[in-house]
């Protein structure tokens, strides 16, 4: 089977915004393992779109419903990251917005190191 | 000593400037790692050739854009790097940090010394692949560029601002007539230093460390930056790396300078590039190479120019050099190259063999550029050489049959052999122009021919020496690059009699 054609397969493995069980019981029996492979992969890659992954320092997540009303089609899935400091990361599949304060110290050590005394 | 105040004042002196804003980076995973190229899920927002940055601190070039993955040529350590780890885009193209502390240095292809030395200090950021100078900034070859070997400065004339191509078989002395020209661009009392790149190739590391080690001891390295992509770095920074050694020499140009590159080689450099298309699975065409093949060569050597003065005036000249197999100039990376250079020196087994080195063959070598790229003075003396070769060479091939010839025969046959005798330099020994008019004018004008043909080459060095000590002011007025007047002939016959008068032959 193609890439292709394993694709439309995945695509097809959708009911709505949710993966059918039933409908992948039905596809896998039918693929050659490393078809499986590939269009496990597949489905791997379409969940990444339509999840959005949100990192922050501290446990206590108080704009839930803001992020809700920016993302209103996707799953949020929220990562408790202390390195960040303060601030937020997201990552919208392979979006990755750095708001937070590790990613700005980390600039201003690259910027100042980018002259040699 | 740097104090620690000062140390302090510099850091906010370069952090008042800094702007912090919100980023956006694009991400992606690897999925596969597979000699030297990455596979890799997500980058939807990179660019071709966009420079690329994996979690553990290697970088890539994005070579292949597909529909669910991008592919990308390692440019660092990529053995740690397995299915998962990470990769950002950075939002530039490859480039090299270029400052004036790369002369007499030894570096890789991403500006990293090689040479165990002092680190570089921070340069500018010259991009290896750019846009070659257009029609309008560019002005026509003029200026000879000396390599301070005779038949090459007499018949195959080079300019600044040129592409020759030097080709031959293995072990023929492609590399040393490249180096014997970079030796010879020393001791250029008040005139502009040329400043020589030497990019090597897929080359052996014992060979680099024997040019290095010659380069230092005829105290042409000052002058000379080394870039290495040995055989055995990486397929991509063999690829990068005449690129890299172009990008240093833009640099220098852009200041005003004339720089010479060679590239040692472009056959191995194919065959890099072949090797990474084929990882990448691009559709192969003849013998294997990509499509764009021609392309790979052609923009490196279209970068090579001579700018006019509204643009500083500098000039980079190319010296690629490609093997052949068994003397096949008709293959297809010689015939691609040669195609994009401004002429070629060809080199020839049975020449070499014969003992006449360097082993130029005359009748297939041609610079395009010509007595444009010739001083007047050595215009108006080797001006009937090439042709009184050719005619030697025709009657060589019939003398063999060894019937009786007439006397002016066997004149033009004598003179030949005492021209092809001259025409022999050994290596490292690049002569200055005035040395080189004088033998070539000796040779030509038949104060040669009652010296047998077997002391030429004592004749030769022993004038070099008496017109050293005793005509200093005839070599200075051949080397104003005049065309020498009726008194400057007279002078350089009488040199050359007063010497024979002493020599003993």
């Amino acid at each position: 089977m193609t890439k292709k054609e394993i694709k439309k397969l995945a695509l097809a493995s959708y009911k709505g915004k949710n993966l059918d069980k039933k409908t992948v019981s039905r596809i896998v029996p039918l693929l050659s393992r490393k078809d499986i492979k590939t269009y496990i992969n597949m489905i791997k890659l379409l969940e990444k779109k339509k999840t959005i992954i949100i990192s922050v320092p501290c446990k206590n997540i108080k704009a839930t419903k803001q992020f809700q009303k920016l993302y209103p089609d996707k799953k949020i899935v929220y990562e408790f990251d202390p390195a960040l400091i303060a601030g937020i990361k997201i990552t919208d599949n392979d979006i990755l917005y750095e708001l937070n304060l590790k990613h700005t110290l980390d600039n201003i050590k690259q910027y100042a190191s980018e002259q040699v005394l | 000593m740097i104090e620690s105040n000062t140390i302090i004042e510099q850091l906010e002196k370069r952090l008042k400037t800094f702007r912090d804003s919100p980023k956006l980076q694009n991400v992606g995973t690897v999925q596969t790692n597979t000699d030297g190229v990455i596979a890799a899920s997500g980058l939807s927002q990179v660019k071709m050739g966009e420079l690329v940055e994996f979690d553990n601190g290697s970088i890539g070039v994005a070579l292949h854009l597909d529909e669910d993955s991008v592919s990308i040529i390692l440019l660092g350590k990529g053995e740690d790097l397995k299915e998962g780890n990470k990769v950002k885009t950075t939002g530039k193209l490859l480039s090299i940090p270029v400052s004036e502390s790369f002369l007499g240095r030894v570096i890789n292809p991403l500006g990293e010394p090689l040479d165990g030395g002092v680190k570089l200090s921070k340069g500018k950021a010259m991009p290896l692949e750019r846009v070659a100078a257009g029609v309008v900034e560019r002005t026509p070859v003029d200026t000879p560029l000396k390599t301070g070997i005779k038949a090459i400065d007499a018949m195959i004339p080079i300019g600044r601002g040129q592409r020759e191509l030097i080709i031959g078989d293995r072990g023929l002395g492609k590399t040393a007539i490249a180096i014997d020209t970079i030796i010879n661009q020393r001791n250029q009392e008040g005139k502009k230093q040329i400043i020589c790149i030497y990019v090597a190739i897929g080359q052996k590391q014992s060979t680099i460390a024997q040019i290095i080690a010659r380069l230092k001891e005829e105290k042409a390295f000052d002058y000379t930056v080394v870039v290495v992509a040995a055989a055995s770095e990486k397929a991509s920074l063999q690829y990068v790396a005449p690129y890299a050694g172009s990008a240093i020499a833009e640099y220098f140009m852009e200041k005003g300078e004339d720089v010479l590159v060679v590239y040692d080689d472009l056959s191995k450099h194919a065959w890099a590039y072949r090797q990474l298309s084929l990882v990448l699975r691009r559709p192969a065409g003849r013998e294997a190479y990509p499509g764009d093949i021609f392309y790979l060569h052609s923009r490196l050597l279209e970068r090579a120019v001579k700018l006019n003065k509204e643009n500083g005036g500098g000039s980079i000249t190319a010296l690629p050099i490609i093997e052949t197999q068994a003397g096949d100039i008709s293959a297809y990376i010689p015939t691609n190259v040669i195609s994009i250079t401004d002429g070629q020196i060809f080199l020839e087994a049975g020449l070499f063999n014969s003992g006449i080195k360097p082993a130029i063959n005359a009748g297939n070598s041609v610079s395009r550029v010509g007595g444009a790229a010739q001083s007047a003075t050595m215009k108006s003396i080797a001006g009937k050489m090439r042709l009184e070769l050719a005619q030697f060479r025709e009657l060589a091939a019939f003398a063999q049959f060894g019937s009786e010839l007439d006397p002016a025969t066997v004149a033009q046959l004598e003179r030949g052999k005492r021209t092809t005798e001259i025409l022999k330099q050994p290596q490292y020994k690049p002569l200055p122009e005035s040395l080189e008019i004088m033998s070539i004018w000796a040779v030509t004008n038949g104060l040669m021919d009652d010296i047998p043909v077997e002391t030429i080459q004592r004749f030769e060095e022993e004038l070099h020496e008496y017109l050293l000590s005793s005509q200093k002011q005839l070599l200075t007025t051949l080397s104003s690059g005049e065309k020498p007047n009726e008194t400057t002939l007279r002078h350089m016959r009488k040199a050359v009699e007063d010497f024979k008068k002493g020599f003993n032959a």
